[in-house]
């Protein structure tokens, strides 16, 4: 065994003809921003749209509808090839004057999204998907890929002068105030909605 | 982004009771109605949410012209009391035109009713008034 290990090492020092390659390369990164604007109802959510006077103890929920002017839409531009990750955390309830005082008025969010590209918000509304009220997280393609046909071809390589396709997806915020509760005292109640959109990765 | 609402009180008002200005006597050409201790005072209850406070505004004085066109002039001035239960004569008086008050315990607070009609240059005839009280939750 010793001499094999020996007789190895000698062919590799004996080795005198060397050949290499050189390969330039560089990348080009095309603009990967994902922005977010709001394109209905900019100031958020805001139940008296729905209702203008909201009394305390009413049992009946004040309800903003996918449908309703007050729905907040969302406009996201992104690649048009990416897959869009949102995230949504609201505070269960809304709070007098925003503050922690103990009693919150019952809040339930609404999301929907749409990514077929409709042109008007009309459309748009009717063809959207709503979300299930438990789900808190939704991943959706920037334009949604034609189930049962053949995969499309993978996303063109980026390289300079190559302008990369972006598209619109939408988000509709939407939900239900209520009951109200009869122990709580008039005045402006408010609550948090944050939404996160990161592309996906597709890591697994 | 954010959710909001604003929420108010439901206050309502119910007349219990009309102010009566038939049955006192005419005293020097006046009618006189103590909200505090006459039993002819008009009494109303407010209803809203126990510990609010509530901004009572209502029109103090009037003048009422005879609908007849005889020219008859009766001026009224009205005064309420409150209290948040209903016991006439444990009411204060509220000050004129505009008060603060806080509704009691079981929801409810109570205004009586009262005036002074001045009706010595009032004609045979008919005087038509409605007392108009406004209130704001605060």
């Amino acid at each position: 065994m010793k001499k094999n290990i020996l007789y190895t090492l000698l062919s590799l020092c004996l080795a005198n003809d060397l050949h290499a390659q050189r390969i330039n390369f560089s990348t080009y990164v095309q603009d990967e921003t994902i922005t977010l604007n709001i394109v209905s109802n900019p100031l958020g959510l805001n139940f008296n749209d729905k209702q203008r006077i909201i009394i305390v103890g009413d049992q009946t929920p004040v309800v903003i509808d996918i449908n309703d002017n007050p729905t907040v839409v969302i406009e996201l531009d992104a690649p048009i090839e990416y897959d869009l990750t949102v995230e949504f955390t609201w505070t269960p309830g809304l709070s007098y004057l925003g503050l922690d005082t103990g009693t919150l008025v019952p809040f339930n969010l609404g999301i929907a999204y749409n990514n077929t590209g409709e042109f008007t918000d009309f459309d748009r509304r009717l063809a959207a998907v709503q979300v299930p009220s438990s789900y808190r997280t939704v991943t959706l393609p920037v334009r949604r890929r034609t189930a049962g046909g053949p995969p499309l071809p993978p996303p063109t390589p980026d390289y300079e002068g190559f302008v990369r396709p972006r598209g619109k997806a939408y988000l509709f915020v939407y939900g239900s105030l209520g009951p109200i509760p009869s122990n709580i005292r008039s005045g402006n109640y408010s609550g948090t909605i944050d939404i996160f959109v990161n592309y996906n990765e597709n890591n697994f | 982004m954010s959710a909001t609402a604003t929420i108010i009180d439901n206050l309502g008002l119910v007349t219990m009771r009309d102010v009566d200005l038939m049955s006192p006597t005419i005293i020097d050409g006046k009618i006189t109605v103590s909200p505090v201790t006459s039993p002819y005072a008009g009494l109303m209850r407010i209803a809203g949410r126990a510990g609010s406070m509530v901004r009572i505004s209502y029109l103090s004085q009037e003048t009422l012209i005879e609908t007849g066109g005889s020219g008859g002039i009766v001026r009224a001035n009205y005064r309420i009391s409150g209290f948040e239960n209903d016991n006439q004569a444990a009411s204060v008086l509220l000050d004129i035109g505009e008060a603060n008050v806080r509704i009691g315990k079981d929801g409810f607070y109570y205004i009586w009713l009262g005036a002074i009609i001045d009706v010595e240059r009032a004609t045979p005839g008919g005087y038509v008034s409605e007392f108009i009280i406004e209130m704001e939750a605060n």
